[in-house]
């Protein structure tokens, strides 16, 4: 089985390790980068739940190699203070507490990857209206909540 | 009282910390270095004789861990639980592994266990099974017919389970009737798709050597049980724990063959080994719901009256039973709803066909019961120019009328009882809410757009399961701990049961520690579902409670030397009647027993179970606004309120949350969901780019209403809030849609899916014009 | 769910590429945005010996403007383009079917290239390229050559086992432009869609999902174009529709013929009134 060395800064933390080549990066971050936050709920780029940052570029983690991810900088959940550009270690985000507040989640499985997709999200489109916060959601399956309470979360942070 | 967040207050949830930071453990959470990966071979045929399983092309695989097929399972164990058999049900149980015969694609057939899931599902693929193949049953219409081939020929028939119901004189009331109504209801099959997949983990709990099974489960109590049962393994020596549950709705209620396998992989190869379901195995293997077919008849006065209902319902309940098969069908014993209805019969039949297993999904047959009854009524109204409030509110039970007998009983729950609502008040809520008598001028302004407005009673069962425990532990500086046996789904149960308890006993929120789904902690429960959970748990806990007094005024008393009646407890103190003692919370209650030299900490420690499982039911009325695109097919659900009754209301953001995802659910079903099969049994769709799931671009605008008829059944005045939402919004949206293509299209009676494709056909065959 | 064992390779030149392309014909798969390939690996209905990872190829996520065309790189992303002030002005047309395409975070990875390679019926980009008559680079160890999209594009096409796609040319064509599509629910993927772009001299239609491959369709072009700035009745579309007809109307497990035939000329209406609303850019 062919393995190859990789170097990928993950949360700010700079990681190397050997993998297998077809190992998926959802699986590296999971088991080798320690990242219990990032969920796979369907594996096949449909759900959202896995959305990570790679590179400043949000993607799922469930469609990338780990292999793909050397050399790159990958932020999880983990990096929501700095996604949202405010203070880590603060207790929780904007968005976070505006979820809470709103109760946009449930089960929380979907939760954490929604969070990182949509605080990118709002990092290039601070202000966006009904229509531009459904098309960002078109990438994120929910089956708790209805939506209406995590479309009402993000429309109360937004500038 | 100490009011910071009590019984009623919209508290924010406690469990969303860890949820929100991504710090939630969930099964996957669990896996340790070292752990062995299982991976399910599965049936690849609908319906086959195996003929052979051969392992030699892994069996010398140094990655290969272990393999294990029907074969080599422990002499004698048994097959997975049933627990809804009524009398006279045929014993059509599921294999852990299958033995001789294959019945659905996706029935597991051998288990190999590598290092890890890459490796393992490459011995999986390597595995060669033989088949040959039987002819399949693939729709109970084939199922029933007498030259069908049987999927277990020792039973001569496909039907497994029948239940019969009569109330009044039904044949007297329809040779009476003015209007007869007759129509056929389809039901298709359905995925819930709860985010987190089914997963399964078994390891040895340091220290003791106990066997510690991890589930996804909403039922880690039963499944100890049952664990313990087909294993041999003693039920002591088991414990077992449901982790962060990432969506439950009733697959994950059911003991599955995967969480037996990985404790037998533990006890016969020796490593902890864990199992986690791929997406597209939830749709091979998870249990599906709603399949059946329902005929209604009805007989109505001329005065809108509806005098009688008969029902006859075919159920697909798939290959074998997986834990509550027969509920589905069974639950058109509450067909009639909200309305009198004097005279009723019904049939429920369960049929066997080559596909995977249903079980109960969030409204457990209601959805089809509510939808068909809804449609009757819309029927009706439209056969005799009636208003459809206005026939609704000739047939509803009064608010005087409780409690109610219905005359039927509900499988597992007893005869069913309403036991309070106000139905009218539910009906003019609703009206007004979505601004009913606003509609027909809404309808007319709406140009290029087909509006169509749809009414949905919903009457609910919720409780039931048995007895639920609940146990209290103080800790030294005063605090509680609640030991619960309600399973967290995504439900908020922690939250709610604190606030509950908090209420109960005058303490502040932050006091409650709530303790869940270990069987360590709560060895004997039923679980989480039925809408059970917050009524149950709520009322066990408050028992819990009266016990915790008790022992603490007792306490109290021995140590201040006073009669027990002179110790009160008040606003979460002691207080004595003479101002001796003075206020004395819990934490200085332990205090002072530690200066007598007595260990309050365990005398304080109470268990007690809450008895009273009386099955509540709740009620609400739905209206769903629909747009019809009638050049392209797309129906859109615009607007949608609901007048819901669950009781009182110890959380209405969490009551509204789950209302407004049971809405969602059933909007999937009849917009978008069908899991469907081709000829030959094996399943089309096995992963959400076939499988259609509702996004937020789909969700409609809510407007949620409340009225609180409390429960005489429960000191609480509860009713659970988890499935109504469900049940009423495929009713409410099917008849939107009927409306919006109005009385001249022939509606396709059922949940659909009303996909823009069937929509269309729907139009074609009036053979009408479709322009904008 | 997880890829079976393949060797991996990550090519830093185009050239490169071709070799491993010649060396190992046939067992192969080009890896781009993967947004296609990888869930195909992770079900195992791809099991490729060999997996070439273009991504670290340089130079091949431009988008050049060339005299007469856009040359775009294989490694060019659907919302860069998407986001591309050229190509807004040049390929009228592309940008408003990219919208439509997955969503935004797919479209952060998922290619323009891959996209239209992956040959699916329905998909959005493919009745751009046939109806803009875009072209395609194909590299191979023996050369370079110039494939037009109807050649690659549709059933039983594909790019030969030893070649890759570099670029495709967009012939530049200021327009108007308008794309609607209809899917099994808003967002879904495609049942069908159609794209209507017109400039002074001249109107085109494709409709992608209708047929196998997408289907141009010049009978209503003209009648769209001749009516301008009026869009003709869906009747007339569909009447239109019936003389471009010239395969059979595609049925899969999504959606039967039917209906596709059905809603076309609605679909194309839409489509051609977003257009008449669009500002004239030509």
């Amino acid at each position: 089985m062919q393995c190859l060395d990789i170097r990928v800064i993950v949360d700010g933390k700079a990681l190397t390790a050997t993998v297998p080549v077809r190992l998926l990066l959802s699986d590296f971050l999971r088991e080798q980068a320690g990242c219990g936050g990032l969920h796979v709920a369907c594996g096949h780029g449909v759900c959202g739940a896995c959305t990570v940052v790679l590179d400043d570029v949000p993607v799922r983690a469930c469609l990338l190699l780990a292999v793909q991810a050397d050399g790159a900088a990958v932020q999880t959940i983990a990096s929501l203070p700095q996604l949202e550009g405010c203070e880590p270690e603060r207790g929780l985000t904007p968005l976070q507490q505006s979820f809470r507040r709103y109760h946009a989640l449930q089960c929380g499985y979907c939760t954490p990857g929604l969070l990182v997709a949509t605080a990118k999200f709002l990092a290039g489109c601070p202000s966006p209206d009904r229509a531009r916060i459904l098309e960002h959601l078109n990438g994120h399956l929910c089956r708790c909540s209805g939506y209406a309470n995590i479309i009402a979360a993000i429309e109360a942070v937004r500038a | 009282m100490n009011t910071a967040a009590p019984f009623g207050e919209r508290a924010r949830r406690r469990e969303d910390g860890p949820l929100l930071t991504g710090k939630g453990v969930f099964l996957a959470d669990l896996i340790r270095p070292g752990m062995a990966a299982l991976r399910v071979v599965r049936s690849t045929r609908a319906h086959a004789r195996i003929t052979h399983i051969d392992f030699s092309a892994v069996a010398n695989d140094p990655h290969c861990l272990g393999v294990l097929s029907a074969a080599t399972l422990p002499e004698g164990m048994g097959r997975l639980p049933a627990i809804d058999l009524v009398e006279g049900s045929l014993p059509a149980h599921h294999d852990i592994l299958a033995r001789e015969v294959v019945r659905y694609v996706g029935e597991p057939v051998a288990a190999v266990i590598a290092a890890d899931a890459y490796l393992a599902e490459d011995l999986a693929a390597r595995v060669a099974v033989g088949y040959d193949s039987l002819p399949p049953v693939l729709n109970v219409g084939e199922g029933i017919r007498a030259d069908a081939p049987l999927l277990y020929p020792q039973f001569a028939s496909n039907v497994v389970h029948q239940t019969i119901q009569r109330v009044g004189d039904p044949e007297a009331a329809f040779a009476r009737a003015d209007l007869l109504i007759e129509e056929t209801f389809h039901f298709q099959r359905v995925c819930a798709s709860a985010m987190e997949p089914r997963g399964a983990l078994a390891t040895l709990e340091p220290g003791t050597g106990r066997s510690l099974v991890y589930s996804s489960t909403q039922i880690p109590q039963i499944l100890r049980r049952e664990l313990a049962r087909l294993t041999g393994i003693p039920v002591e020596r088991l414990r077992v724990i449901a982790p962060q549950v990432g969506g439950g709705f009733g697959v994950k209620e059911a003991v599955y063959a995967e969480e037996v396998l990985v404790l037998l992989a533990l006890q016969r190869f020796g490593r902890p080994t864990y199992w986690l379901e791929d997406r597209q195995e939830s749709f091979l293997a998870s249990s599906q719901g709603r399949e059946e077919t329902l005929r209604v008849r009805a007989a109505v006065t001329a005065a809108g009256e509806v005098t009688a209902v008969d029902a006859d319902c075919l159920a697909d309940i798939g290959a074998a039973y997986l834990f509550l098969s027969n509920t589905p069908g069974a639950a058109v014993a509450s067909l009639r709803g909200p309305y009198r209805i004097a005279n009723f019969s019904s049939r429920a039949r369960s049929v066997v066909t080559n596909k995977t297993p249903l079980n109960v999904y969030r409204g457990a047959g209601c959805p089809q019961t509510t939808l068909a009854m809804e449609r009757m009524m819309d029927l009706a109204a439209q056969a005799l120019g009636l208003d459809r409030a206005e026939i609704r509110r000739r047939n509803l039970i009064g608010p005087d009328a409780f409690p109610l007998d219905r005359g039927v009983s509900y499988p597992g729950c007893g005869r069913v009882i309403f036991d309070s609502g106000n139905f009218p008040a539910l009906l003019e809520s609703t009206l007004e809410a979505i601004d009913y008598h606003g509609f027909p001028a809404r309808r007319a302004a709406a140009g290029e757009r087909t509006l169509g407005l749809g009414l949905s009673f919903v009457v609910e069962m919720s409780g039931g399961g048995g007895a639920e425990p609940a146990g209290i532990r103080v800790l030294p500086e005063g605090r509680l701990q609640l030991l619960s046996g309600i399973t967290p789904i995504g439900q908020g149960s922690a939250t709610t049961l604190a606030q509950i308890l908090a209420g109960h006993l005058g303490l502040p929120l932050t006091a409650i520690e709530v303790l869940t789904a270990d069987t360590d902690q709560s060895p004997d429960a039923p679980g989480t579902f039925a809408s059970r959970g917050a009524t149950l748990g709520g009322n066990a806990a408050c028992l819990a409670g009266d016990l915790l007094i008790r022992e603490a005024r007792q306490l109290a008393a021995t140590l201040y030397e006073l009669p027990l009646e002179d110790i009160r407890w008040q606003n979460g103190e002691l207080i004595g009647r003479a101002g001796v003692p003075e206020p004395l919370s819990l934490a200085g209650l332990i205090t002072k027993a530690q200066e007598h030299g007595i260990d309050a900490l365990r005398r304080l420690q109470v268990s007690g179970r809450y008895e009273r499982d009386a099955v509540s039911w709740t009620s609400a009325c739905h209206a769903a606004i629909v747009d019809l695109e009638r050049d392209t097919g797309i129906i859109r659900v615009l607007d949608y309120a609901v007048t819901h009754d669950c009781g009182r209301i110890a959380n209405p953001l969490l009551v509204d949350g789950q209302i407004m995802g049971g809405v969602l659910q059933g909007l999937g079903q009849c917009l978008f969901e069908a899991q469907r099969f081709d000829e030959r049994g094996v399943p089309l769709t096995q992963g959400f780019m076939d499988y259609v799931l509702p996004t937020a671009a789909t969700a409609p605008r809510f407007i949620l209403r409340h009225i609180e008829t409390p429960s005489p059944l429960n000191p609480l005045g509860m009713k659970g809030a988890g499935e109504a939402g469900c049940s009423g919004a495929v009713g409410a949206i099917a008849n939107a849609i009927a409306d919006a293509l109005g009385p001249q299209v022939p509606f396709l009676n059922g949940s659909g899916p009303f996909t823009p494709e069937c929509v269309l056909a729907m139009l074609r065959r009036r053979g009408g014009h479709h322009e904008a | 769910m997880k890829p079976a064992p393949f060797a991996y390779a990550r090519p830093r030149t185009v050239l490169e590429t071709a070799g491993l392309l010649a060396k190992h014909t046939g067992a192969a798969r080009l890896l781009a945005g993967g947004q296609s390939l990888v869930p195909l690996l992770a079900r195992r209905l791809a099991c490729p010996v060999l997996l070439v990872d273009i991504n670290r190829i340089a130079g091949l996520d431009a988008i050049e403007v060339l005299p007469d065309q856009i040359r775009m790189g294989a490694l060019v992303r659907q919302q860069q383009a998407l986001c591309s002030e050229v190509i807004r002005r040049e390929v009228a047309g592309l940008a408003e079917a990219l919208a439509w395409v997955a969503n935004p975070v797919i479209r952060q990875r998922g290619t323009v290239i891959g996209n239209l390679i992956a040959n699916t019926p329905g998909a959005e980009l493919t009745a751009v390229a046939l109806a803009l008559g875009a072209r395609f680079v194909l590299r191979c160890a023996a050369g370079e050559q110039i494939l037009a999209a109807e050649e690659l594009i549709g059933p039983g096409r594909s790019v030969p086992a030893q070649a890759m796609v570099t670029h495709v040319l967009w012939p530049r064509r200021p327009a108007q432009a308008g794309f609607f599509e209809v899917a099994r629910r808003d967002g879904h993927a495609p049942v069908v869609a159609a794209l209507v772009t017109r400039t002074a001299r001249d109107c085109r239609v494709a409709l992608s999902g209708l047929t196998r491959t997408a289907l141009v369709c010049p009978t209503m072009a003209r009648l769209i174009g001749e009516g301008y700035p009026r869009v003709p009745s869906r009747e007339a579309l569909a009447a239109a529709l019936t003389v471009d007809l010239t395969q059979t109307v595609h049925t899969d497990g999504a959606c039967g013929a039917q209906y596709r035939l059905q809603v076309a000329p609605a679909v194309s209406w839409r489509a051609a009134q977003r257009m008449s609303l669009s500002r004239a850019t030509a």
